[in-house]
């Protein structure tokens, strides 16, 4: 019990841990739980720093309960059910793989494991039950039916912290147990073909509904299962320039992740509005709230020149490398897709006519909500222009897990011999293109029209009355649906699945609990039939 | 120094109760103090054979081995538990007189070695379960002891019938000579001994289909009793039964079979007490459930697997306590054990209580049940049975969503009442919660005693 070693990989998830922990800190909530948030910050050290299988499990599972109880005090009650089956089930999947482990290999331990005696059946069926565990945390599809509920019910300060850093305990123990410990060559080809199908699936569908949603916590969840995906397709490919991507996404997004839950979380607290359609002309409110969204989404969107695109360029040179093309398009789709819902947080949130004429009674954003954001703003500024800076990092890691570095140890220059770019060229370029621009702007506003009030838009042909949704972001997204193949896949969900297995075990358990009333005349034929039965097959 | 007392003692007690009326509690704390001072004494005696008299049929044998040991010292251990936190009943001189009887029942069921003392402890132990089932005294707890004592009585003619047809053909009632002689009956008697045997004590240890009159039982019973009827009186019958059977060598697909009723067991009731909307059911099931994963452990004659199975007697033991203790407080402040009055209390204190409760009897670590869990399939596994393994786990998710429901309903919900619990209550309660942390962070002195003890008990009573 309880065997520790510390490593490389292990270093840098806890890294991200302690950064994200400390940085919630500041942040103003009522649920604050100061035990079930250590236990969760100790379960989180013992899965990353865990040398054997058991401790894991340990981790593994109090994660699991602690932040079981962590969201109770706010989710409803089908939130919760939906949470422990999951999460607990696809924690007795991680039993089942380790009792299956050691069944073949005889230990728990990392470092003693060998497969080279065990039979590719038993390896592939450990190998199905530690996938399931991974996809349930991770929220890949179709195990992704807890993830959205969990995420918007939980407590804002909460949300941050599954996002962030729980959906990535999923990354971690992928990367732990199929480039550590089951290597490679155990591994079946199909099986990874069908994980990074599945990661990049996820994305695109996870990225549909987030255009489509109109709560903005939602929105995040969605968005979060779909960069979980990208990052899962990534590692699936199991190389060495695949896994440095899939480590560089996921510093990425643990902070992208970490800004954007705590921007909504701010906007929430001042406005006590969770909907884009009640939300809207925040901007000149909340300028400074403002800015940090929009470095968080344009990481999110991975486009140049911040942090986002650094790690996104990685992941689209793996692919290329590998020759995954169709891969390589589908994840393309779903990025350029990601710019939808990455506007509608902008737009919804701070752009337009504002839908409630209360905003001006809002009252400031306490300057403790500013911490993690600028924590994260910081951090994805400098990786967006000094992207190999924390190359070394990796090429650590992919030395500890046995893999050859392939990422220059540049600070500028981010790429490996297949590919490579300078982010100082980049982010001057782009530095100067929004000068430019700005220069153009600001010439421009003297002679703009300031309104006097929201309603004050008469010249559009029609004096709009109070009770109007004046807010052009709302319903945003609702055109999309009118495309065949994008309806299908908003149409779609498990919830009926699920529901319907329910509802089968409800009724069983109907069926059973009858049995335990029977009366003591009919408990007596019940025992002695049970006796004739069992005399009749012995005498056969 | 005689393994008697620790049958003798406690019905004695009971006895005198004339004497000491109104201080009964008392001496039943002393009473079970002395027994563990007794307990203490033999441990480093062990094993121990003590013969009373030689004459068959009439000879008593009492043994006291590894095995026996950690029943006679668990129970002992809950008695006390339980007369302790009972001190300040003091208008309730029935429990006490008959929980003494209860006792000794229990003590002598683990202790004989002979067939002929297991069915009088059997009896003594089964009829003071009737009483306490009826000390309510209103229509639902008479109604349940007339049930039990129908049901119980028909156990009883089962095992009547199996001892009467291996002393008719063998001629003696030791478990040793029977163990010796019992492969020399005809194949049909010993099929006949093994069913009858096999529904006697299956409908005490409360298995698939035998089972069905439990949850009644358990709701009739005062909330404390069912306590003990969870972790004492099924244990006792279940560990006889596997002594017996392991004593007489019964081949392989005998305990194969067992061991599919014990995991059809867990199965159906786990999945009654999904819907269930009542606390005291619920734990009813659950004890029905995990007394089919014990049922199926016991039967693996795996050491590995039964010392997992003895840890788990221990915390399972210890976790119904708790949660049956914690429900009584529950019910005394809001008057019934549903659902709804679950979720209607406040109070950190018994949250935390049950939280824990039920996070160790799901296996979920850092509690002491994961480790009993973990054991049990480790064993398995290093059988090769991975089937069993896979339908353990899928069986406790069945569990895990029950119990969450059980504290989200709390914890969500809107409190009508606050419950302060009393000190004494809250330390015994916080005894137990920190007994099952401590097990669940070191079990290894436990594991390797249970390891010793699944040794004995696979090995049987041996010939002496």
């Amino acid at each position: 019990m309880f065997n520790f070693e510390i490593t490389a990989l292990g270093n840098m998830f806890f890294g991200l841990t302690v950064l994200v922990f400390v940085s919630l800190f500041f942040v103003p909530n009522k649920h604050r739980s100061v035990t079930l948030y250590s236990l969760l910050f100790a379960s989180l050290a013992c899965i990353f720093y865990a040398s054997d299988l058991i401790t894991l499990f340990i981790g593994w599972e109090i994660m699991g309960w602690s932040s079981y109880f962590l969201i109770a005090k706010t989710a409803d009650k089908q939130t919760l059910q939906k949470y422990i089956v999951f999460n607990i089930g696809g924690a007795f999947t991680l039993l089942g793989a380790i009792i299956l482990i050691y069944g073949a290999c005889g230990s728990f331990v990392y470092s003693e494991l060998d497969f080279s005696a065990v039979p590719s059946g038993q390896v592939t069926a450990i190998t199905i039950l530690l996938l399931l565990t991974l996809f349930v945390k991770s929220g890949i599809m179709p195990f992704h039916y807890w993830v959205v509920d969990s995420y918007s019910q939980s407590n804002d300060l909460f949300s941050a912290v599954l996002s962030a850093i729980i959906s990535k305990t999923g990354v971690f123990a992928f990367i732990l147990i199929f480039f550590q410990i089951i290597t490679v060559q155990y591994l079946q080809t199909p099986i990874l073909e069908v994980v990074a199908w599945l990661g990049v699936l996820t994305s695109i569908i996870a990225t549909f509904k987030a255009i489509n949603e109109d709560e903005a916590k939602r929105l995040l969840a969605y968005s979060s299962i779909a960069q979980v995906g990208y990052i899962v397709t990534i590692l699936s490919i199991m190389g060495s320039l695949s896994l440095e991507a899939a480590l560089y996404h996921t510093v990425i997004h643990t902070f992208v992740k970490l800004l954007l839950f705590i921007n909504v979380a701010a906007i929430i607290y001042v406005s006590k509005q969770h909907r884009f359609s009640t939300l809207g002309g925040l901007l000149y409110k909340y300028p400074l709230n403002f800015i940090l969204l929009v470095v968080g989404i344009i990481s999110l969107a991975g486009m140049p020149p911040l942090g986002g695109f650094s790690s996104k360029f990685l992941i689209y040179t793996a692919l290329l490398e590998e020759h995954k093309g169709l891969l390589l398009a589908a994840v393309l789709f779903s990025s350029a897709s990601a710019f939808l819902y990455c506007y509608k947080l902008v737009y919804g949130i701070y752009l337009g006519q504002p839908t409630n004429p209360k905003t001006e009674a809002y009252p400031r954003i306490p300057l403790r909500f500013y911490v993690p954001q600028i924590l994260g703003a910081v951090i994805l500024i400098t990786l967006g222009t000094i992207p190999g800076v924390i190359v070394p990092m990796f090429n650590g890691i992919l030395g500890s897990v046995g893999f050859e570095p392939v990422l220059y140890r540049g600070v500028f220059v981010l790429g490996s011999d297949f590919a490579s770019f300078n982010g100082g060229v980049v982010i001057g370029a782009f530095g100067l293109i929004f000068v430019l621009i700005l220069l153009f702007f600001v010439r421009l506003k003297n002679r703009s029209v300031k309104p006097k009030d929201r309603l004050d838009i008469s010249y559009c042909g029609e004096v709009p009355r109070a009770d109007v949704n004046l807010h052009y972001g709302y319903g945003m997204g609702r055109e999309l649906s009118r495309i065949g193949l994008i309806k299908m896949i908003l149409s779609r969900s498990s919830h009926a699945l699920w529901q319907r297995v329910s509802t089968l075990f409800g009724d069983l358990s109907g069926i059973t609990q009858k049995l335990y009333t029977l009366s003591a005349q009919n408990m007596g034929l019940v025992i002695f039939a049970f006796f004739t039965i069992l005399l009749y097959m012995g005498v056969k | 120094m005689s393994l008697v007392y620790f049958i003798a003692i406690p019905i004695l007690a009971s006895f005198l109760t004339p004497f000491y009326k109104n201080y009964l509690r008392f001496v039943s704390v002393l009473v079970n103090i002395l027994l563990a001072g007794f307990a203490a004494f033999f441990y480093s005696r062990l094993p121990l054979n003590e013969f009373i008299s030689l004459d068959s049929p009439l000879s008593i044998i009492f043994i006291l081995d590894y095995v026996s040991f950690f029943f006679v010292s668990l129970f002992i251990g809950v008695m006390l538990f339980f007369s302790l936190y009972s001190i300040k009943e003091k208008n309730n001189t029935a429990v006490f007189v008959v929980t003494n009887i209860f006792t000794s029942g229990a003590l002598g069921l683990i202790l004989s070695a002979d067939i002929f003392n297991i069915y009088i402890f059997f009896e003594i132990a089964s009829i003071s379960a009737y009483i306490l089932t009826g000390l309510n005294r209103d229509k639902v707890a008479y109604s349940g002891a007339i049930k039990y004592m129908i049901v119980g009585a028909v156990a009883s003619i089962f095992l009547l019938l199996g001892i009467m047809l291996m002393y008719l053909n063998l001629g003696y009632l030791t478990l040793s000579s029977i163990g010796a002689g019992f492969h020399t009956m005809d194949k049909g008697i010993q099929y006949l001994v093994l069913l009858s045997l096999f529904i006697g004590f299956g409908i005490k240890t409360e298995i698939l289909p035998l089972n069905f009159w439990v949850a009644d039982i358990y709701q009739a019973t005062p909330t404390k009793i069912a306590a003990l009827f969870s972790a004492v009186l099924s244990k006792a019958y279940l560990f006889v039964f596997f002594h017996i059977l392991y004593t007489l060598k019964v081949d392989a697909p005998a305990l194969l079979f067992l061991t599919a009723i014990g995991l059809l067991s867990f199965a159906v009731a786990e999945l009654s007490a999904l819907r269930s909307k009542d606390v005291k059911r619920i734990f009813a099931y659950s004890t029905l459930g995990q007394l089919g994963v014990l049922f199926l452990a016991l039967s693996s004659a795996n050491v590995v697997v039964v010392s997992g199975a003895l840890f788990l007697i221990l915390v399972h033991s210890i976790s119904k306590l708790m949660l049956f203790f914690s429900l009584d407080l529950v019910e005394k402040k809001m008057h019934s054990t549903r659902v709804e009055a679950f979720a209607g209390f406040r109070s950190a204190f018994l949250f935390t209580i049950f939280a824990i409760g039920f996070l160790s009897l799901l296996g979920i670590p850092p509690f002491a049940g994961f480790i009993a869990k973990l054991t049990i399939l480790k064993g398995f596994a290093s059988m090769g049975a991975y089937g069993i393994v896979g339908a353990i786990l899928a069986i406790s998710l069945v569990e895990a969503t029950y119990f969450f429901r059980l504290l989200s309903a709390n914890q969500r919900s809107k409190k009508t009442a606050e419950i302060k619990v009393p000190l004494l209550q809250k330390i015994m309660l916080s005894l137990l919660a920190l007994a099952i942390l401590y097990l669940g962070l070191f079990p290894q002195g436990l594991l390797d005693f249970c390891t010793d003890a699944a040794q004995t008990l696979i090995q049987g009573v041996i010939h002496v």
